[in-house]
Order: structure tokens, then sequence, then C-alpha cells
């Protein structure tokens, strides 16, 4: 079974990135300021499109010296079913890494399972912070991090996602609990997403017996 | 006979002022001794010491002054060929406009058919312009489109905050930046 995480990593070609399709970014704003040294701000509400993706924020500042961009207030990058909310992004253009921070990160993407559209498995997730490195395929969220994915809710301090490996690695206080009730706290546990798999580090659990029938 | 008149008027002006060395002290006296002056064919404005604008022109006409023989509040700047707006004593922006009213008293200046282009080829465009000395503010009241970098920009109104160097558009700003491709 083919199964590929589906995220929001396509921000990053927002201003500096390099395409080959579409080429054009639309911004809408209330109000933009074009500031000393490269600076340029947004207030009064900023939506930002670039091909099907769309992130909207009540205000933004693009630093052009350092190819950063921050949004603030409300911040929501949506990709068709894919969404991400949180009171503040940032974003390095040059090295490709999203930061969403703030306060609490709501994420709501997919894994996709098989080729049909439908077959996907939606992940919910909660954490303090949100980081994306887009050239290394990678997404870290940390702090309080719970998730809702197929039958289990997870609990940890922090979730990294491999793209490339298809793996998922929560450390510190996991805490697992699955549909049946059986759960398992770990100090690591690590899910490949391609087989369903655990790998369980220090673990303490709690399952029922079953007789054979 | 109409269009000669005009000709005719807009001669004399233009003759007057080429050929008479005028220094027109306007407003209150400050550090330097004049605000305004016309000198050959161009026209400057200045604050607390400073060149703000220049612009070459063609024909200047004075309406009051053919009324009633003295200078008027307002000054018609026609057949320009290219305006500059300064910054700590550099070229901010050449602008060309289709005319260009300036205001005696206030010093400030009304630019009609407003284009203006930066020194890095950012450029903006906007049916008038409108330039106050008090605050050192120029200001759209309509409909700006331009280009800033590879940016295309389209608002209600522009505010060109001179002191602060500082551009804002305001009003359901649409932006279409164009990306780089490999």
């Amino acid at each position: 079974m083919q199964k590929k995480i589906i995220c929001l990593l396509l921000l990053v070609l927002l201003l500096a990135g390099t395409v080959t399709a579409e080429r054009r970014v639309f911004i809408t704003a209330e109000t933009t300021r074009y500031l000393k040294d490269e600076v340029i701000r947004f207030e009064d509400g900023v939506e930002i499109r670039y091909e099907d993706m769309v992130v909207t924020a009540l205000t933004g500042e693009y630093l052009g010296d350092k190819e950063e961009l921050t949004l603030k207030e409300n911040v929501e990058a949506v990709q068709g079913k894919n969404r991400i909310k949180s009171p503040e992004m940032w974003m390095d253009l040059e090295e490709e890494h999203i930061i969403f921070r703030g306060g609490r990160v709501e994420s709501l993407f997919y894994f996709q399972q098989g080729e049909e559209e439908g077959e996907d498995l939606p992940v919910e997730m909660w954490s303090d912070t949100l980081e994306i490195w887009q050239q290394r395929g990678e997404m870290l969220a940390k702090g309080n991090v719970k998730a809702y994915y197929d039958d289990m809710d997870m609990e940890a301090d922090e979730v990294l996602i491999e793209e490339e490996k298809d793996l998922l690695t929560a450390t510190g206080n996991v805490y697992v609990l699955r549909e049946d009730g059986s759960w398992f706290r770990a100090e690591k546990v690590e899910y490949d997403i391609e087989d369903g798999t655990f790998v369980a580090y220090r673990m303490e659990s709690e399952f029922e017996l079953r007789e054979n029938p | 006979m109409a269009i000669l008149l005009v000709f005719a008027v807009g001669g004399g002006v233009y003759w007057y002022f080429q050929t008479r060395d005028i220094i027109l002290p306007i407003g209150e006296e400050e550090e330097i001794s004049f605000h305004f002056r016309l000198a050959g064919n161009e026209v400057v404005g200045w604050s607390r010491g400073e060149m703000v604008w220049r612009i070459k022109v063609q024909t200047i006409l004075d309406p009051e002054r053919e009324r009633s023989g003295k200078m008027g509040e307002k000054l018609i700047l026609q057949d320009i060929e290219e305006g500059f707006f300064y910054r700590e004593g550099e070229v901010f922006f050449t602008f060309t406009v289709e005319e260009a009213h300036y205001h005696t008293r206030s010093e400030d200046l009304n630019l009609f058919g407003f284009r203006m282009e930066t020194p890095e080829g950012d450029w903006m465009e906007t049916n008038e312009m409108v330039y106050t000395k008090a605050d050192e503010v120029l200001r759209s009241p309509g409909r700006v489109i331009g280009r800033v970098g590879k940016t295309d920009i389209e608002a209600e109104r522009m505010m060109v905050l001179l002191e602060e160097d500082e551009i804002i558009f305001e009003g359901g700003v649409k932006m279409i930046h164009q990306l780089e491709v490999d």
C-alpha cells in the first residue's frame, strides 16, 4: 500500500522559490507599506495565494534583506483539505524553513493511502510549535503534542515526521491510546507510516489478552 | 481664433519668464531667501533649505496675473519635459506629467497624468498626485497602478512619505509577484 504524507510544504515557494508551472503569487491586503531597507508591511488583513494554496492573516511583514516573512494573528494556511492554524507564522525563504508558533498550532493533514482520493486518513495534531523544513522534507511538532490518527490518540513532547523515510518519531512522555482500550507509554516511539508498525523504547503497556477461538 | 489666442498668451508668458531673471520670494522667510524660483525653464520647490522637487517646463501660465496684473495664487505648468523629486540631495524618483498646478501660497503641487519612475526601474501611474509641502507627503486620491521589483501593484490610493522614505498603498491592495523560473 502506497502511503504518502501530504502537507503544506509548498508554502516556501512564495516570493523566492523556483518553479516551472504556475509562476505567480497573488497577494491582497487592505494596506501595504514599503518601508526602508526592503521591508514590506501588510496590514488590516492579508491573503497570499499560490496555486491551490491560500494563506491568510491579519498582518504580515517581509524583510527583503533577510528573506524572511512573518504573518501574525489568525494565521491559516490551506491547501486542498490540509490546513494549519496558528497565531503566527515565520518563514525563512532562503533556507525554506517555516515555523508556526505564538500559541497552540492546530494542524490537519492527510496520510495518503492508495491511489484513490478519499482513501486518505486524516491526522489531526495540536502542538506549541510546528516547524517545516522543505528541503529535508521534515516536519517537527514541539510542546504538548497531541495527535489523532486512524485508531489511535497520541501524546508526546515532540513528534517528528520524515517524509523520505515514511517515519513518525514521537519522543518524550509518549502515550498512545488505541480504540480497543489498549495503551502504552514510552520514552520514544517510532511509527513506520508505510507498514503501520511501532517500535517503542522503554515501554510500559496495558492491553487485554484474548483467548483463541 | 481661440487656439491662436492660447498660443499668443502662452508664448507671451514664456517669453516673459525666459527673458527676465526672476526670483519670487514666497511664504515666510526661512533659512534661505527663497522657496520658489523660476530659473531658465525649470521650476524648483524647496523645503528647509533643500531641493524637494524640480520640473523642466516649457510653458508657465499665471491666469490671475493676466486678469489683475499681480502674481496669482496658482501657476499652471504645461509642456513639461521631466520632473524630479529629491531626498537628501539625491534623485528619489523622476516623473512625467501632463500638467502641474503650483500653489504659490501653500507651495503645494498638483500633478495631473502622473507617472513616476525610480532609478531602480520601479514605476507608478495615477491620474492625479498631490504634493503638500506642510507634511512633505505625496498623495494620489485615486487608483494607482505600478510595478515594484517583480511585483505588479494596484491600489485605490497611494501615499509617498518623502521624509520617511516610505510608500503606502491603501484600499484593496492587489499584488502579483512574479516568481523566478528554472
